[in-house]
């Protein structure tokens, strides 16, 4: 088993400031599509770990503000990996107290995979220009007790 | 009355089709909210502090009652309330409106024109919902964080 995929300070500030920039579900997915800590989520990290870490956060009694934006940057990492993930991000309980998760499920719906694959080769585009204020992932990953 | 679907409070066109609509309850991320209050400096202005209840298409579109998310809606609006496009930037007037649009087309943001624009620049000054949790600002249109600039189309309301 894996730990937790989590994000460093300032990339966590760094998203928040674009979620609560966001006055719609395709300006969060392009903004949040451009970070290169998501890009490399929806292209390097298994979708079953990233899952297992949407559903941990969701787990948790109160959602603190860097718990919801770890939350949606990983819905947005599993949207762009495979918009048939949309079905597993909406079964996931807790799922409803992130506002913006619903709205990304319901524009991932009218989208079809091209776009999610031309978003992600644009994200790591967009990302290798980005590293100013998107800061490197963090990714732990430990050997299970 | 009853509301149509995805809607969180009853809002129509004015050719009467339902505008689906959300209104959001808290502030998810009341930090990065605080720190777009905090970066509004002169000649902008605060206008009103972070609130989740409308965004942009809401305050524009939607007399500051709720949250109008989708393109598609806010086409809808434009397109069955008579807006029409000014074409030229020097003609722009208080109450009109500006779309900010992306380079694909899609709607990133809107405001509601507050002054006569003036040369050189031809940009006026607007008030805009700065995210469905953000604050609402008066400020230069093309001063804003993030949003899509370099596109910004301005409309006006011309019932027939």
């Amino acid at each position: 088993m894996f730990a937790p995929v989590i994000l460093d300070l300032a990339t966590c500030e760094s998203l928040a400031r674009r979620i609560a920039l966001a006055n719609n579900a395709a300006f969060l997915w392009r903004k949040l599509g451009e970070s290169p800590t998501i890009a490399h989520w929806a292209t390097k990290v298994d979708g079953s770990d990233l899952l297992s870490a949407l559903a941990d956060v969701l787990s948790r009694e109160v959602l603190s503000e860097d718990d919801q934006t770890l939350a949606i940057a990983l819905v947005v990492a599993l949207l762009l990996q495979n918009r048939h993930n949309a079905a597993r991000i909406g079964n996931l309980k807790g799922i409803e107290r992130v506002y913006w998760a619903r709205h990304l499920l319901a524009l991932v719906g009218v989208r079809g995979v091209s776009t999610l694959v031309e978003s992600v080769s644009a994200g790591a585009q967009l990302a290798r220009a980005d590293r100013q204020t998107d800061s490197a992932t963090t990714l732990i990953i430990v050997p299970a007790d | 009355m009853n509301r149509a679907k995805g809607q969180d409070i009853l809002c129509d066109t004015a050719d009467g089709r339902p505008v689906p609509n959300s209104q959001a309850t808290s502030i998810s991320h009341p930090l990065a909210a605080r720190a777009l209050e905090d970066a509004v400096k002169l000649p902008a202005r605060l206008r009103v502090r972070a609130h989740p209840r409308y965004n942009c298409h809401g305050l524009t579109f939607a007399s500051r009652r709720t949250a109008v998310l989708a393109d598609t809606d806010v086409q809808q609006i434009l397109d069955d309330d008579r807006y029409t496009v000014v074409a030229d930037k020097r003609d722009v007037l208080p109450g009109d409106v500006a779309i900010y649009f992306t380079n694909d087309g899609g709607i990133d943001h809107s405001a509601i024109v507050a002054t006569i624009p003036s040369s050189p620049t031809w940009i006026p000054f607007v008030v805009s919902k700065w995210g469905v949790i953000g604050p609402e600002v008066y400020h230069l249109a093309t001063d804003c964080p993030d949003y899509a600039v370099g596109r910004i189309q301005y409309y006006r309301c011309s019932p027939r």
